[in-house]
């Protein structure tokens, strides 16, 4: 029942995009955040979605999986599209039920914003996909490092990042244990009236809260007796290796902006 | 209750680069008042298996019949409470599951899940507690301020209470003290035996498959691979070991036994006490002097 969560779960390759440096790919995904909103017209909306469809068939990741990770977000993009189609009042009546308008300017805001919102997705999806979670944390360390200067905690926080990502499918695994346990003393997560099942999660939450307390002391006291001690002269197995791929990927990035930026509408 | 279960098979995360084909066309029957062991060594799919019993993981293909029920692939959900109903499963560590403030609410989940009235309920769990060997006292208690072996009890006593016909236990001793373990399988046990149940246990340890198991079921790669009587199953030693499993210790005693002495000894004794009877018959019969 769980087995489609596609968020933080990671899918071992070769492809070009594992192979990237976690830090062009960070910095190439927060590119992408700003340059996702340059879009404003379908030119501009075209030419982004080539770049993202190009993007996953670099990843090589199966398109049937990837469509099936994203069902969970479609509820959210359909429910957008609506929301746009009923509050936006622009352009042409196209279509007229007397109490109620729909305007030509609403189906195109709509559009635009469920296509920004697949996009975005589907983009930093690509992110845990093609990244060990170790590769992320490390390059988020080296990308927040001048931070340290102003005294800010970079690898704590980085390491609070890691075990988190690392820890979504330990959690997932427990959720779904425990929910097979209660279900088989009767107990129903998916049917019934919404205050009903609001409480039968209680019975899934309370065990799940306790497993993660209990789960925390064991991580900490497993940490400290290795001798961890924070980041403080602290060397590093694997090192990261910045590569022409690298730049270049970059590089294509700021194409992508600059000719967003010339093709879309402005004023 | 009978069980059959025909054809089937089992995909985990069907349509992802995950996919697993876990069961592979498996066909068994257990009839009613059978306690019978599934063993097999890790990922060989037991687990898979007794979900399947319960309406936990519908099947890929094939059908499972439990009494006059029947699961076949893209069944209805209302079957499968029903079938949650008759069939109880005590998971590994069934101590995880408990949520409630007391141990009294906590037995009585179960029962109330499937439409038992409260006073029924409490005193389903009042009986419960006594029979799985805990004072009436902790009923009341919070099951996060007990010891982790009375939790085991407490988790155990919740899946009781509903009455179930047939008992799945997914290694319910693990982690377990030796003394633990066995009040544990020796309640599971008498329990089969006074209540006419149906009982299913999967173990690592091949002691308490010869020894509380009417028949025994040996899972290889998604399939069965053998099934008997504990006394058949052990007799195979060279093709249990081919999967990564062995006979009981006392087996492996009288084994040794017999290469010393040159005995044959009998083979079934899967008891301290039926192992020395068995060697001290040879010395009664003026046997070896090793």
């Amino acid at each position: 029942m769980l087995d489609n969560v596609i968020i933080g779960q990671y899918i071992p390759g070769t492809s070009v995009l594992h192979k990237m440096d976690p830090r062009a790919k960070l910095l190439g995904i927060f590119v992408f955040i700003f340059v996702v909103f340059l879009a404003n017209n379908w030119l501009t909306y075209g030419i982004l979605g080539v770049f993202a469809v190009a993007a996953v068939l670099l990843s090589q990741v199966s398109l049937r999986y990837m469509y099936k990770g994203l069902k969970p977000i479609f509820f959210i993009v359909i429910f957008t599209f609506i929301l746009h189609i009923l509050m936006t009042k622009q352009g042409e009546v196209v279509y007229d039920l007397g109490w109620f308008k729909i305007y030509d300017g609403g189906l195109r805001q709509g559009a635009f914003i469920s296509l920004r919102l697949v996009y975005l997705v589907l983009v930093t999806s690509l992110l845990t996909l093609t990244t060990t979670p170790i590769d992320i944390t490390d390059g988020l360390e080296y990308l927040l490092g001048p931070f340290k200067k102003v005294k800010l905690p970079v690898h704590e926080f980085a390491l609070m990042m890691s075990i988190s990502l690392r820890f979504i499918p330990t959690l997932l695994q427990e959720t779904e244990k425990i929910m097979k346990a209660q279900m088989a003393r009767g107990a129903e997560f998916t049917a019934g009236p919404v205050k009903e099942r609001i409480k039968a999660f209680v019975p899934l939450l309370v065990p799940l809260f306790i497993s993660s307390f209990k789960r925390a002391e064991d991580l900490a006291l497993a940490m400290e007796a290795r001798g961890y001690r924070g980041g403080e002269g602290r060397t590093r197995l694997r090192v990261l290796h910045w590569r022409f791929r690298d730049t270049g990927a970059l590089f294509l990035l700021l194409i992508l902006a600059a000719v967003l930026f010339m093709l879309r509408t402005h004023g | 209750m009978d069980i059959k279960i025909s054809g089937l098979t089992h995909r985990y995360k069907a349509g992802t680069p995950f996919e697993r084909l876990a069961l592979h066309d498996v066909s068994l029957s257990v009839p009613s008042g059978t306690f019978l062991a599934v063993i097999g060594h890790t990922g060989s799919g037991k687990s898979t298996l007794i979900q399947h019993l319960n309406g936990l993981l519908k099947p890929s293909e094939g059908t499972i019949t439990v009494g006059d029920l029947t699961i076949a692939a893209g069944g209805k959900k209302k079957q499968l409470k029903a079938l949650r109903k008759r069939v109880g499963i005590v998971f590994q560590y069934p101590e995880h599951q408990l949520f409630d403030e007391t141990v009294e609410k906590d037995v009585m989940f179960g029962p109330m899940n499937f439409g038992q009235s409260e006073e029924a309920a409490r005193r389903v769990a009042h009986e419960m507690i006594k029979l799985v060997g805990l004072p009436v006292e902790v009923l009341q208690k919070s099951p996060f301020d007990l010891s982790g072996g009375q939790m085991r009890r407490v988790a155990i006593a919740g899946v009781l209470a509903m009455e179930p016909d047939v008992l799945i236990l997914d290694e319910p001793t693990a982690g377990l003290d030796p003394r633990g373990r066995k009040e544990i399988m020796d309640l599971f046990r008498t329990l089969h035996d006074q209540r006419n149940m149906t009982t299913i246990l999967v173990t690592h340890s091949m002691e308490d498959a010869a020894y509380y198991a009417d028949r025994i079921l040996v899972m290889e790669k998604g399939s069965t691979y053998l099934e008997g009587t504990p006394a058949e199953i052990f007799a195979k030693r060279g093709e249990l070991q081919a999967v990564g499993l062995d006979v009981p210790e006392t087996v492996q005693f009288l084994l040794k036994w017999q290469e010393k002495t040159g005995k044959p000894a009998e083979m079934s004794s899967f008891t301290i006490e039926d192992t020395a009877r068995a060697i001290s018959a040879d010395f009664g019969k003026g046997g070896s002097t090793c």
